[in-house]
């Protein structure tokens, strides 16, 4: 990928970063002691708990990046608009209506916010920038964001970058408001692959291809149609993807780099190959291996080859994945009579089924962040996404269709995304497949846009 | 003879002092205890969940006390250090150095910075209208061409944020079909405004109305991250001086250290104090106003129960 260089940018004089630093530096030693336990006392005479809350989108105001040239201040205006369109679509964030803004980005890049202004519009946070090119072709893209309640940055960088680069830039600005706002990382700087789909629901011509996660920068990265390509995944620390292909109707697992498209096969076995994905560290690959009727789950090291069984039941073990510790495996099996949930340690040891509602499991996949594992659940008739604690309890089912499936997660472990399609009918005619992102709290539901039908969408990491 | 004489006399004697006891001795010997006085305990409970505040009791029409109006904190330091030269570095102080390496331009990105000479603003949606008259745009804004379209997914339930206060997190499987979601809990506080010299006791107690009263205030400002991982353990105490206005004069979050090293709980204390100073100037009961000011408050944001996890 592109290079990015970037270090923070500190407050201009007269405020401070960050709210916990200057009365440190003040309250030393005995002060501090009998200050806090002054504090503690008064404190103690009035008390109110607030339990309540009115979650919603925090108000912010992304003012147009400011740019002396027109060719600079048209980059600052796309960049802006690609972090309020980040912003936005997180469901975490009411982006303001940049026509009610009073201060001007000129007057922003001259001198510090005027708060009362931001605080006139309900504003609660305010980002503004400005972009500079470089003698050598660069652009230097700085950009603050403010608290205006308490009239502080919040946070602020400088990035040093090709002007080809302003997207990326855009999109790193964007996590880094998202980080300092909500406290976990962002994930917008990020990528999805997916299985792109045409053709009559009979005879699918199935390409593997990649897109920025607001959909931006399209490109297939298999031309050709005659092989189907399914269930392609992440690696959780690189830019590989892997997937399962059949070539000369043979399906295989394979791992390719999408820079570079090249791809290679994981091994050749004797049977049949699927569901595979990496573990945590990337240097292994667990997946499902079928051979006289049973099916199995294996591990594989992508350096040594080495490979090894991890289960032997006489059942279908399939959809393994990883627990982001590397320590458990969850999985799918219907050992138990219907199709559910398994959890085992990393080497096949202690399984204990999890899943224990109505209906079948299908396609676990643990959060990048730990907390959760999402999966499919097909009951009556019909399909959720849902989530649940590792250890199977917390059971929230967050959407439902005539097909919902595949989930996979965010980097940051909050959104998850899925496929969905359409009845089709009786002449077999619809079936329209889209993607679709859900935030973890069941809200903000939104399709993404993609040029032809799509399915079996896996998220990448951050870009490094 | 004698003897008679002696036995009448003690047993007139003896008459008469039963009698003056019977009559003045009697009562006081027989007078109930003073009654003790001791205080009658009388626990105060929360009337409802939600209490409006004591009717304004002040009915003396006072001058319209001049509102106090939003606090707005001293303006950032009017115009900054002298604004260098023409073309000079930004506000901070420190000199924006092209620090960084030329890094290899690896393999070239495809589409090359588009060059148009036009400043469109950027396309956003949700238009907030801003509040009554138009904002003194201090410069013309350039109108410029509509920004490119661009390949943003489009919403597909653009549901306005759940406001479910009971429990934010979506579950299918707990809301029926056709149940209407729950509607969100709007705050009707329109409580009447105190006036603020009405007589003000500084020992004068506080009831449970009173702290509902400032609790309403600041539940409905508070936006809490509740989809952070582990949001149930973020308690979040602040100490908060008001003045007998309601204004906020100061919030300090109690636990700066763990701001400074925990990420989550860091934006956690600031939506706690991002929703005090959102609901200054505080409306105060009637007559608390000297009480109510001459401590600090403790608030605790506690945000367990906005995720089902009583």
């Amino acid at each position: 990928m592109m290079t990015l260089s970037s270090r923070p940018l500190s407050p201009p004089a007269g405020f401070s970063a960050d709210w916990s630093m200057g009365r440190r530096l003040v309250l030393t030693g005995g002060v501090a002691a009998f200050w806090g336990f002054s504090q503690k006392m008064a404190a103690a005479e009035i008390r109110i708990d607030i339990t309540r809350g009115q979650p919603q989108p925090l108000p912010v105001a992304v003012s147009t990046f400011f740019g002396a040239t027109p060719e600079e201040a048209q980059v600052g205006a796309d960049m802006a608009r690609v972090v309020t369109a980040d912003l936005e679509r997180s469901g975490l964030f009411r982006p303001l209506d940049p026509r009610a803004f009073i201060q001007t980005p000129a007057a922003l890049k001259a001198a510090p916010p005027r708060f009362p202004d931001w605080r006139q519009i309900n504003a609660q946070a305010l980002v503004h920038g400005n972009g500079e090119g470089q003698r050598d072709g660069r652009v230097k893209v700085e950009f603050r964001l403010w608290d205006v309640f308490v009239d502080q940055q919040m946070a602020g960088s400088v990035f040093t970058t090709p002007a080809s680069n302003w997207r990326r830039v855009a999109h790193v600005i964007a996590d880094a408001i998202y980080k300092r706002v909500t406290g976990e990382d962002g994930y917008f700087d990020t990528r999805v692959v997916y299985v792109s789909e045409r053709g009559p629901q009979q005879r699918r011509l199935k390409r593997l291809a990649i897109m920025d996660q607001d959909g931006a920068n399209h490109k297939f990265l298999t031309t050709d149609e005659r092989f189907l390509v399914l269930t392609p995944r992440f690696s959780p620390t690189s830019q590989e993807i892997t997937y399962l292909s059949y070539v000369n109707n043979r399906p295989r697992v394979y791992v390719m780099d999408v820079d570079t498209a090249r791809q290679e096969v994981v091994g050749d076995f004797p049977g049949i190959t699927f569901a595979p994905r990496f573990s945590p560290d990337g240097n292994r690959v667990v997946l499902s291996l079928s051979e006289d009727g049973d099916t199995r789950i294996y591990v594989m090291d992508l350096r040594t080859k080495a490979f090894s069984r991890l289960t032997s039941s006489t059942a279908i073990d399939t959809s393994p994945c990883f627990a982001p510790d590397g320590r458990q495996i969850v999985f799918n099996s219907d050992r138990g009579g219907s199709q559910q949930l398994y959890v085992m340690e990393a080497n096949g040891a202690d399984v204990r089924r999890i899943s224990f509602g109505a209906g079948k499991y299908a396609t676990p996949v643990w959060s990048p962040r730990g907390d959760l594992i999402a999966f499919t659940k097909i009951t009556e008739g019909k399909f959720y996404i849902g989530v649940m604690r590792p250890d199977g309890s917390g059971e929230r089912l967050l959407t439902e269709s005539f097909l919902v499936e595949g989930p996979t997660w965010a980097p940051n472990g909050r959104v998850i995304m899925y496929f969905r399609q359409e009845r089709t009918n009786e002449r077999g005619q619809g079936g329209r497949t889209r993607l679709y992102s859900i935030d973890l709290t069941g809200d903000n539901e939104r399709e993404i846009n993609t040029p032809e039908d799509a399915s079996d969408p896996a998220w990448s990491p951050l870009i490094p | 003879m004698n003897r008679m004489q002696r036995a009448a006399l003690g047993s007139g004697a003896f008459h008469v002092a039963v009698f003056a006891l019977a009559i003045w001795g009697v009562p006081t010997l027989f007078d109930p205890p003073p009654i003790e006085d001791t205080p009658l305990i009388i626990e105060v409970l929360p009337i409802a969940e939600i209490t409006n505040a004591p009717k304004a009791t002040a009915p003396t029409p006072e001058p319209p006390k001049p509102e106090p109006p939003k606090p707005e904190p001293p303006p950032p330091a009017p115009t900054p250090p002298p604004p260098p030269r023409a073309e000079a570095p930004p506000p901070p102080p420190e000199p924006l150095k092209v620090e960084a390496p030329p890094a290899p331009p690896l393999p070239p990105p495809p589409e090359p910075p588009k060059v148009v000479a036009a400043l469109p603003p950027p396309k956003v949606e949700a238009p907030v209208p801003p509040k009554a008259e138009p904002p003194p745009s201090p410069a013309p804004r350039p109108q410029a061409a509509k920004p490119p379209p661009m390949p943003t997914p489009r919403p597909v339930r653009k549901e306005a944020p759940k406001l479910d206060i009971d429990q934010v997190l979506k579950d299918l499987t707990k809301r029926k079909p056709n149940e209407p979601a729950p509607a969100p809990q709007q705050q009707a506080a329109v409580a009447p405004r105190a006036a603020a010299n009405a007589p003000s006791n500084p020992n004068l107690a506080l009831s449970m109305s009173d702290i509902d009263m400032i609790r309403q205030q600041i539940t409905s400002n508070w936006n809490p991250p509740i989809g952070a991982k582990d949001a149930q353990n973020m308690i979040v105490a602040v100490s908060v001086a008001i003045s007998r206005d309601g204004t906020v004069a100061d919030v300090r979050i109690e636990d700066e250290a763990r701001a400074a090293r925990d990420d989550v709980f860091r934006v956690f204390a600031e939506s706690a104090r991002r929703a005090v100073l959102r609901s200054s100037p505080l409306r105060l009961p009637p007559g608390k106003e000297e009480r109510l000011s001459s401590d600090r408050l403790q608030i605790v944001f506690n945000p367990k129960e906005l995720l089902g996890m009583r």
